[in-house]
């Protein structure tokens, strides 16, 4: 019974933990917008994930028509060429860097720039 | 204008026009480039389960998405998929064009990669296999629901052989009662094991690896390849290895067996992009399992009495050869499933599948041995269509099955052999009314010959109503009908000293099951919140007993003589807190009664009351996930030990006990790694093996299991995959 008490304990420190960091607000948090070479779900897919691994970016959302990727980041840990070089890096044209020709190899047939835009 | 005319034919062909929906037309382009009206698209909101299909006119309406923007997803077999935005609720005016394609891609059936059992509560709702995917083709949506077996596995390890079951409702199999085209069997349910599928897979590549601290590995790998348009194919490859011996609470005996375990699937899928698709695969898999007493050596043994195929003599060991546990399991499998569609009039469709398999079970538990070989063949053809509009939908169909089984039984009295053939055609019909999309029925029976048994007939229906939008109710009522294997199915048994007493000839058992369950859905925190419950009523008419209370030292196979029922209710509640934080509770109440010897008890080691919580947690994107499981699992009945001597016998009940599970999981971006924690508490139960000092006495028995017999098992593992 004791060890049962110290494991929901446990718990709930960690829901306590979970709850304040979720909350927690940062100042520096600012938002990039970036025009890309997306067509389609899959590159949305393929780009927000490639982001979400990038150091200091918190979300990001790509919308599929406008082929411009929404960025929400920590200015103080990282910069907006790094979020564009992260992006050319997943096989995309951002703004003015062109798509990382090796990445772009990679990519689905659906997803290369040719293609017209489409969900 | 546009915009009027279209309400106006709405208001005509639509009789109630309710607020809550959008509403809207789907065409289709034929061959020569003209769009005419698509009757039986498939149209959802994504992310969500609500749905309909378009009438004889192509004409749809479905309820409002809970937010705009939402997307709406159309789709039909033979045609492209189309997905819209709407920014609006109450859209009367939509007009979807799809475009006639080759490819015939099957939509957004949920596929689900079967490597865990279900846990008892997370029941899957039976409505899923006979619900709303009705109209796609005969093939192979449905027929998914034919990888469905009321599979049993072992519910309780016993203390030696290590082997795991599932139950529910207290006995075998998943809830309720399932659809007649999945044959008669289905007493209490279904499980549902559907594979990846290679088309939809987008994995080329998937590696999993796992190790625990006792020293127990597994590797899957998945491969999928997309031959061309036509031909796509997945190979699925698991090895799992346990090969140092656990022995923590000092009985002498293996806490787990040593196990080894190669498993190969490969499936092919073809679809000629017009009318016609299928799919096959075939599967194999060995297995040895080897538990008992750690200095047992099975060359040493067994090896000279009697293995490889040469049954031993019915002398029994002398009481120092050590006492071993031993279960050798070869199985080899194949499926098909075709599908004939006709383009024109897409609801119609007709389903072949074919499934046949060969399993060879080899056991040993101390002197007792158990040689059994299983042929199968199974035959189902589905005919699907309409009558008039796709709101009444009909399925006939033909099916035969065929079991052959020879078992050889070997202990210190007996030495027997049970063979026998089963073979079974049957027909059957199914009836389904969609009245919009808030309430629908089916109506099912079947009639099968059984060559032993001779005529069955099972009577099936369920119904759905969604009272509103966030309301659904839900009905069943069916019979079922199957043989019992004895042997297969109280295996842990075995592990003991209980002699076999079979005192008749046992009947198929038959079931009447009633279920009726509530599904609510509504907002808490600003997140989706849900209330299920569930009641069912299962009753046997007949039912083979396995009776452990007459003696300690017999387990006695008969025929039920009295009654023989069980009640299941369970409540589930599921909220979010906050965003990417889930909480799931449940409180499962079990009331499972069967006549034993005249005297009607609970059916033992079922506890009568359960509760699960679940925790989950994500960050953005999954990055991390954290996972916790509490279970606690009430008193349950203890079989009758009175008999034994005093320092044998056990409590009548079991003891309550917690079980707790979690994980972690971390993402990186080429691949992902988790570490997890089954049964935190270390809880265990004390002495599970009656009289481990002796196991060749009178009073042994590895088979009195209510909880885990293993403790705390740490585990890491390791996922990668390439797309």
């Amino acid at each position: 019974m004791k060890t049962l008490k110290n494991v929901l304990s446990g718990v709930a420190a960690i829901l306590i933990f979970i709850t304040t960091s979720v909350k927690a607000q940062d100042s520096t948090v600012v938002e990039l917008k970036v025009k890309t070479s997306s067509v389609c779900g899959m590159c949305k897919e393929t780009i927000e994930e490639a982001l979400a691994f990038e150091k200091g970016v918190k979300r990001s959302s790509l919308d599929v028509k406008s082929q411009i990727v929404t960025v929400t980041y920590n200015s103080k840990k990282t910069t907006p060429e790094k979020i564009r070089l992260a992006i050319s890096n997943s096989g995309y044209d951002a703004d003015d860097i062109p798509a990382n020709p090796k990445a772009y190899k990679r990519l689905n047939d659906c997803c290369k720039k040719d293609k017209a835009i489409h969900e | 204008m546009m915009r009027i005319s279209y309400l106006i034919i709405f208001l005509l062909f639509v009789k109630t026009i309710s607020a809550q929906h959008t509403m809207g037309k789907v065409l289709g382009t034929n061959d020569n480039g003209t769009k005419e009206a698509l009757p039986g698209a498939n149209i959802y909101w994504q992310g969500t389960t609500i749905g309909t299909s378009t009438d004889s006119l192509g004409m749809f309406q479905i309820l409002n998405p809970e937010n705009v923007p939402a997307n709406l997803i159309v789709s039909m077999i033979g045609f492209a998929s189309d997905t819209i935005t709407l920014k609006e609720q109450n859209r009367m005016d939509i007009q979807i064009v799809l475009k006639n394609t080759v490819n015939l891609k099957e939509v957004n059936v949920e596929t689900r990669q079967n490597t865990t059992l279900y846990s008892t509560f997370n029941p899957i709702n039976t409505e899923v296999i006979s619900g709303k995917e009705l109209l796609k083709a005969a093939c192979c949506n449905l027929s998914e629901s034919f990888s469905t077996n009321a599979s049993i596995d072992v519910a309780f390890t016993d203390a030696v052989s290590g082997a795991k079951k599932i139950q529910m409702l207290g006995l075998d199999g998943v809830k309720g009662t399932g659809s007649v085209v999945n044959g008669y069997e289905s007493i209490s349910g279904q499980i549902n094991l559907e594979f990846l599928k290679p088309q939809n897979e987008k994995k080329r590549f998937f590696i999993n690896l796992y190790v625990n601290a006792k020293s127990r590995a597994e590797v899957n790998i998945h491969l999928a390849k997309k031959i061309n348009t036509k031909w796509s194919t997945m190979l699925f490859t698991h090895v799992s290895d346990l090969s140092k011996k656990n022995d923590m609470n000092h009985d002498l005996f293996l806490d787990m067996p040593l196990t080894r375990q190669y498993n190969v699937f490969n499936r092919w899928d073809y679809h000629n992009q017009k009318n016609f698709e299928a799919q096959f695969g075939v599967k194999a898999l060995v297995e040895t399992r080897q538990g008992g007493q750690a200095k047992f050596n099975y060359k040493n043994d067994i090896g000279t009495n009697g293995a490889h195929g040469q049954m031993p003599s019915t002398a029994a060991h002398l009481p120092t050869t050590p006492y071993g546990i031993g279960i050798n399991t070869k199985v080899m499998e194949y499926f098909s499933k075709t599908g004939f569609m006709f383009p024109s009039t897409p609801y119609k469709s007709i389903g072949i599948q074919t499934s046949g398999k060969w399993q060879q079970q080899d056991m040993y538990f101390g002197h007792r041995r158990y040689y059994g070989e299983q042929r199968n063949f199974y035959l189902n053809a589905i005919y699907a269509n309409i009558i008039n509009n796709t709101n009444h939908k009909y399925k006939l169909g033909l099916s035969y099955l065929l079991d052959d089984y020879t078992e050889r039984y070997i202990d210190s009295i007996s030495n027997s052999f049970f063979v026998r053939t089963e073979s079974v055609p049957g027909v059957f019909a199914e009836y389904t009314y969609t009245h919009t999309d808030n309430f629908s029925i089916v109506a099912g029976a079947r009639a099968d010959y059984h060559n032993l048994f001779g005529m069955q007939y099972t009577p099936r229906l369920h119904m759905r109503y969604n009272a509103t939008k966030s309301t659904t109710l839900r009905l069943s009522g069916g019979k079922g009908f199957r043989t019992s294997n004895i042997f297969v199915e109280n295996q842990s048994v075995f592990a003991s000293s209980r002699q076999l007493v079979i005192q008749e000839k046992l009947r198929p058992e038959v079931a009447w099951n009633y279920g009726i369950s509530a599904n609510q859905k509504f907002k808490l925190f600003y997140n989706e919140a849900f209330v299920n419950v569930d009641f069912f009523r299962t009753d046997f008419q007949n039912q083979v007993i396995v009776d452990l209370d007459q003696h300690v030292n017999k387990i006695v196979f008969y025929n039920l003589d009295g009654q023989s029922y069980s009640h299941s209710l369970q409540v589930d509640f599921g909220f979010t807190p906050i965003k990417m934080f889930d909480i799931k509770m449940a409180y499962k109440w079990y009331d499972v009664k069967t006549t034993y010897n005249h005297v009607l008890l609970d059916k033992p080691y079922v506890p009568k009351h359960r509760i699960m919580l679940n925790m989950a947690y994500s960050t953005y994107m999954d990055i991390w996930k954290f996972d916790f499981t509490a279970n606690w699992l009430g008193q349950s009945r203890i079989p009758n030990t009175l008999l034994s001597p005093v320092q044998y016998q056990l409590p009548t009940r079991s003891k309550e006990y917690y079980l707790m599970n979690a994980q972690i999981t971390k993402k990186f971006r080429k691949f992902e790694v988790y570490l997890g924690c089954e049964n935190i508490l270390n809880y265990m139960q004390k002495n599970p093996i009656i009289a481990f000092d002796n196991p060749y006495g009178n009073n042994f028995d590895a088979s009195m299991i209510y909880a885990p017999v293993d403790g705390r098992i740490i585990y890491a593992g390791f996922r990668m995959s390439i797309k």
